[in-house]
């Protein structure tokens, strides 16, 4: 381990500390932790939009475009580069809003250009992807040769009807309609359970990770790195 | 009484110091926990494993530094299988502060397989060193016979400067397989380099033979140029020995993975890769073109991934379950943080993910089917301690608000 590694360790273990501190209460240590992370995490964004979004899919795109249209009076190269005006300009649209009511309203077409897409890939990607598969998943012949499956089928029959009509508002949940729904929501609190158990456990790792840092890369890996001076 | 009300509302730090002890003391004391790999894991695990050599698997990076301890392992652990077994990766993301992460496991997962290989490695190279070197000699014997043909003067002088430029040749290639071991690119580039100064220089000496010789005696000439023209074929054939070399025995970016890097617009790429990965992704994550990377040549789309694995801690394997898997039919395994698997059940049910890693426990399993004891195999006893410890507290909590109620309905 280099003297620079175990430099970044060392503001790593500091910045994981300040940030446990909160644990105990409220500090000035954690808040600093706290504003650092969302600051260089803010930078880290911008960067990576500069490159990996203007340079690379504007400026990169439109230069390299222009240049195949110069040498080899390619149409396509011509098109595909003026073509990201529109984008570009959809963009600057979306800063008029720092100029006030006259001109902020131009921002609202950006938005309806991005709500558009939006809503047409949602619509088929739901419809297409998820909706349809998982109906077609959930009809299960509730007779077969084996029994475990005809339990499980006839488990994910109930779950699935009754989740639906307890989500059915139009009618008051009384007497028949009142009985399947609170199967229902027996269903659906025994969902809850087992994404709350999965939460717990989510939690749990984050904590032995840092806690698996602390001990070893920090602790461990400091004194190797002074045994190797030495 | 009193202690059971403390029971019932004890200080949140003294848990957290509970939870820190049940974590520690596992984590410093080695203590085995048995598990059971589960089917969804053993999916996954099947659906990498059953695929050719030679297979391009996508790997996508939806998490960040957030979810490292839980969904780091599981990247690791895929790209050690898929490297095993020669698959070829392409890692890209939807979240760019969470690609370096995706980066960091290939390099890792690259050094580690060329290390483990290094012995066969440079045994090959060894061994192509030898058979070129034995060839050279022959080189140098038909200029030597052929002097004495001609009663040309072969002077030692020849011999040297042969003999320098193929040793100074192959010193460079050793020192760059030395010093570039972890990065294989800069390793070819500079192989590159030194097979370019070997031929200039080798064509220059040559050069200079031929204007003393060439008016002198054309016969000896021919016999010269019949020579060099051999000793190319063997100098081509020890470069095609290092290349198969190292195809079998090293890890190297732009052949057997490469890093696309991140682009904005999640749903709008995963639907336009459909039709053709340059539209989005013309140049790599180090602005290299795509179209110079030797392992993008035959990938263009979908048709030409064989699994893709997507490694979130949000919502984006529904999206690629949605588009991806349901318009082009791709093959998709999630490997995902513990709050979001539940909800990834349902695809699995209906077969829209091959396979699912949920949490700690998914990577910890994944490594116990590689045989590879990673950093999830580590942390999963100090999750079991952890995970029992509140189940602990969560039983005494209850039997102490019971033991309060039932008190006050006594009234004592």
């Amino acid at each position: 381990m280099n003297l620079p590694t175990i430099l970044g360790i060392w503001i790593a273990a500091t910045l994981t500390i300040a940030i446990f501190s909160f644990l105990y209460r409220d500090n000035p240590l954690y808040k600093f932790a706290e504003h650092l992370y969302v600051g260089v995490s803010a930078a880290y964004w911008v960067i990576f939009a500069a490159k990996f979004t203007m340079q690379d899919m504007l400026v990169s795109v439109f230069a390299d475009n222009w240049q195949a249209f110069l040498e080899t009076g390619s149409r396509t190269g011509f098109w595909e580069a003026w073509i990201l005006v529109i984008p570009t300009a959809l963009g600057f649209l979306m800063l008029t809003r720092w100029f006030g009511p006259k001109v902020g309203w131009l921002s609202r077409w950006p938005i309806a250009f991005t709500i558009g897409l939006g809503a047409g890939l949602g619509i088929t990607g739901s419809i297409q992807g998820i909706l349809l598969p998982q109906v077609q998943a959930t009809i299960l012949p509730l007779w077969t040769p084996d029994l475990w499956v005809i339990v499980a089928n006839i488990l994910l029959f109930v779950g699935v009807i009754s989740s639906i009509i307890y989500f059915y508002f139009s009618r008051p949940h009384k007497g028949l309609l009142g009985g399947v729904s609170r199967v229902g929501i027996t269903f659906i609190m025994v969902s809850f359970g087992a994404a709350f158990g999965y939460t717990v456990m989510s939690r749990v790792s984050l904590l032995i990770g840092r806690l698996y840092f602390l001990v070893y890369d920090w602790i461990v890996g400091t004194v190797d790195f002074f045994k190797s001076l030495l | 009484m009193k202690f059971i009300k403390w029971l019932t509302n004890i200080d949140r730090r003294i848990i957290f110091l509970l939870m820190i002890g049940a974590v520690l003391v596992p984590m410093l004391f080695t203590i085995p926990i048995p598990f059971e790999v589960g089917e969804p894991v053993q999916n996954a695990f099947n659906a990498i494993d059953t695929l050719k050599p030679g297979s391009v698997i996508m790997l996508s990076v939806d998490y960040d530094a957030t979810s490292y301890p839980e969904c780091q392992p599981m990247i690791v652990a895929i790209t050690d299988h898929a490297f095993r077994k020669d698959l070829r990766i392409i890692l890209l993301g939807h979240i760019p502060t969470g690609l370096p992460l995706g980066q960091e496991a290939l390099e890792r997962g690259a050094a580690e397989y060329n290390q483990n290989h290094k012995a066969e490695y440079r045994q090959a190279v060894k061994h192509a060193g030898e058979e070129l070197k034995r060839h050279t000699a022959g080189y140098q014997e038909s200029l030597k016979s052929a002097a004495a043909e001609f009663d040309q003067e072969y002077t030692p002088r020849h011999q040297e400067t042969l003999d320098s430029l193929v040793s100074d040749y192959l010193e460079k290639v050793d020192s760059a397989a030395v010093k570039f071991q972890k990065h294989t690119f800069e390793y070819w580039e500079a192989v590159k380099y030194a097979g370019e100064g070997f031929n200039r220089h080798a064509a220059e000496y040559q050069k200079r033979l031929e204007g003393g010789v060439r008016e002198k005696n054309s016969g000896y000439v021919r016999i010269l140029e019949r020579a060099a023209a051999e000793y190319d074929k063997h100098v081509t054939e020890y470069q095609e020995d290092l290349g198969h070399a190292a195809d079998q025995y090293l890890k190297r970016y732009g052949i057997d993975f490469v890093n696309l890097g991140y682009r904005p617009g999640v749903v709008a790429i995963i639907v336009g890769m459909g039709r053709e990965i340059r539209d989005f992704y013309h140049k790599d994550y180090q602005n290299i073109n795509v179209d110079s990377l030797h392992m993008m040549a035959d990938v263009h789309n979908y048709d030409d991934i064989a699994t893709l694995v997507s490694f979130a801690h949000g919502t984006a394997v529904e999206s690629w379950v949605a588009y991806a898997g349901a318009r082009f039919g791709q093959q998709i395994i999630g490997g995902v943080t513990g709050v979001v698997a539940p909800d990834l059940y349902p695809y699995l049910q209906s077969g829209q993910l091959a396979g699912l890693l949920g949490g700690l426990k998914g990577a910890s399993e994944y490594e116990s089917l590689i045989k590879k004891k990673g950093l999830a195999s580590r942390g999963m006893p100090a999750q079991s301690t952890a995970h029992i410890l509140v189940i602990l507290l969560i039983v005494i909590g209850s039997m102490a608000e019971f033991a309060l109620d039932i008190s006050k309905r006594r009234g004592t």
